[in-house]
């Protein structure tokens, strides 16, 4: 079950990562921060090697854009704001899910107690 | 097979700059490096993002009484398996590599062929001609070399400009760079020459069809033209945005700003530096709506920063 679940957060992730950016722009670890608030007792499924690997994959497609500053710690802080592509993306993605939502509120909850 | 090794061949060690004094983290960050191609400056870059994260996640845990050694063992941890991440890293590398390999290998085939092709005198059909294997296979086998050296030049040699922390605002280009610069507009001024006296049937490109000439001739003309780009400077003050250019010098309020796009052109593709057009279109207080194309790339300090900072600037007006 804790499988199941962790497969829809995965498919979930690029969703939740352009949302927490809609915020503000945001570095890594901060990002990481601000999902781990949201997701609370899944926030485990938010891996920092599937995270820094799907943020690079959304800023080659261009839903993001990078640039780094300098640091404190001697190398410079890479990071990340959300395109307007982004944002597109992102409501489309949203209109999606809540397609699933309201399928699932119709069907599958309402029959069940 | 671990071919990657080659790219790392003249700088193999680890970059001592990203050094921590967290044996932990060193540790960790040297098993990551293992796994990455390229040489040392871009190794390095490609290990700042993932230094900054563990130090960042190790100070909280320190801070929230954890003992540094602990802090250390359980950040590396969390962060996955070392080897796997610096894997992932080294894919992206060798797909751009790929991508740009194959690419220029057709792209280097079709010009020699054509080249080969345009040459060719008319009077004897176009496989009997004297050479006409000879002038076939020759590019075929100089082709993969050519973009061998262009790939692995893009995808492993060329890094991004660091951010410079004494003007955050100013984009520039360093001066070595722009004598590089220098020496492309001096070699593509020349070959335009040539090309251009081609066409009249004088010099070196006298025996080409004119149509050829006049390809190369235009392709010379435009690749000097957008190497004036490293005499470009920008600099963004709290409501103005000024783009001085070899031409002439530009003041645009950043309030008059109403739209960016950004716009790759073919030879931004060739470029490895990651070059794109900001095309921004602002109000002037005539109302005249006004346009100006910004090119940025990867060569030059700050350009990642001002992009970012001109898009907050249309989101958030003042």
């Amino acid at each position: 079950m804790k499988t199941d679940n962790e497969q829809i957060l995965k498919g979930l992730l690029d969703t939740l990562v352009l949302n927490v950016l809609t915020q503000g722009e945001n570095y890594g670890f901060g990002i990481r921060e601000a999902l781990h608030q949201q997701l609370g007792a899944d926030a485990d499924v938010v891996k920092e090697a599937t995270l820094y690997p799907l943020l690079h994959r959304l800023e080659r497609r261009e839903l993001l854009i990078s640039y780094r500053q300098p640091g404190e710690r001697g190398t410079p802080r890479k990071y990340y704001k959300i395109t307007d592509l982004g944002r597109s993306y992102l409501r489309t993605k949203t209109a999606e899910w809540r397609k699933v939502a309201s399928l699932l509120e119709r069907t599958i909850f309402t029959n069940k107690d | 097979m671990r071919l990657f090794r080659v790219t790392r061949l003249f700088s193999p060690q680890f970059p001592q700059e990203l050094a921590t004094d967290i044996p932990a983290i060193d540790s960790y960050l040297q098993q990551i490096e293992q796994e990455l191609p390229g040489r040392k400056a871009l190794r390095c870059q490609m290990l700042e993002e993932v230094r900054d994260h563990l130090l960042e996640h190790h100070s909280q845990l320190v801070a929230s009484g954890e003992s540094s050694d602990l802090a250390a063992e359980q950040v590396t941890t969390q962060f996955g398996d070392p080897i796997q991440y610096g894997r992932t890293l080294r894919r992206d590398k060798l797909i751009k590599f790929a991508k740009i390999f194959s690419i220029s290998t057709l792209a280097f085939i079709a010009i020699t062929l054509f080249m080969g092709w345009s040459y060719t005198p008319t009077e004897y059909p176009l496989v009997e001609t004297p050479g006409f294997w000879t002038r076939l296979f020759v590019p075929m086998l100089n082709a993969p070399l050519f973009a061998l050296l262009m790939s692995y030049t893009m995808s492993f040699v060329v890094v991004k400009a660091k951010p410079d922390p004494k003007s955050a605002s100013h984009v520039y280009v360093d001066r070595k760079k722009k004598y590089a610069a220098l020496y492309i507009v001096l070699y593509m001024s020349a070959l335009a020459v040539i090309a251009i006296l081609g066409i009249f049937n004088i010099g070196m490109f006298r025996n080409m069809h004119p149509l050829v000439s006049a390809a190369f001739a235009i392709l010379s003309v435009l690749t000097v033209y957008w190497n004036r780009i490293p005499w470009n400077s920008y600099d963004l003050k709290d409501d103005t945005l000024i783009v001085r250019s070899v031409f002439r010098e530009t003041q645009i309020p950043l309030v008059q700003i109403i739209s960016i796009k950004v716009k790759r052109y073919w030879i931004d593709r060739f470029s490895g530096l990651d070059s794109r057009s900001l095309m921004i279109q602002w109000r002037t207080s005539t109302g005249q709506v006004q346009r100006l194309q910004l090119p940025l790339n990867d060569s030059m300090h700050n350009a990642d920063r001002l992009q970012a900072k001109l898009y907050s600037a249309l989101e958030h007006p003042q």
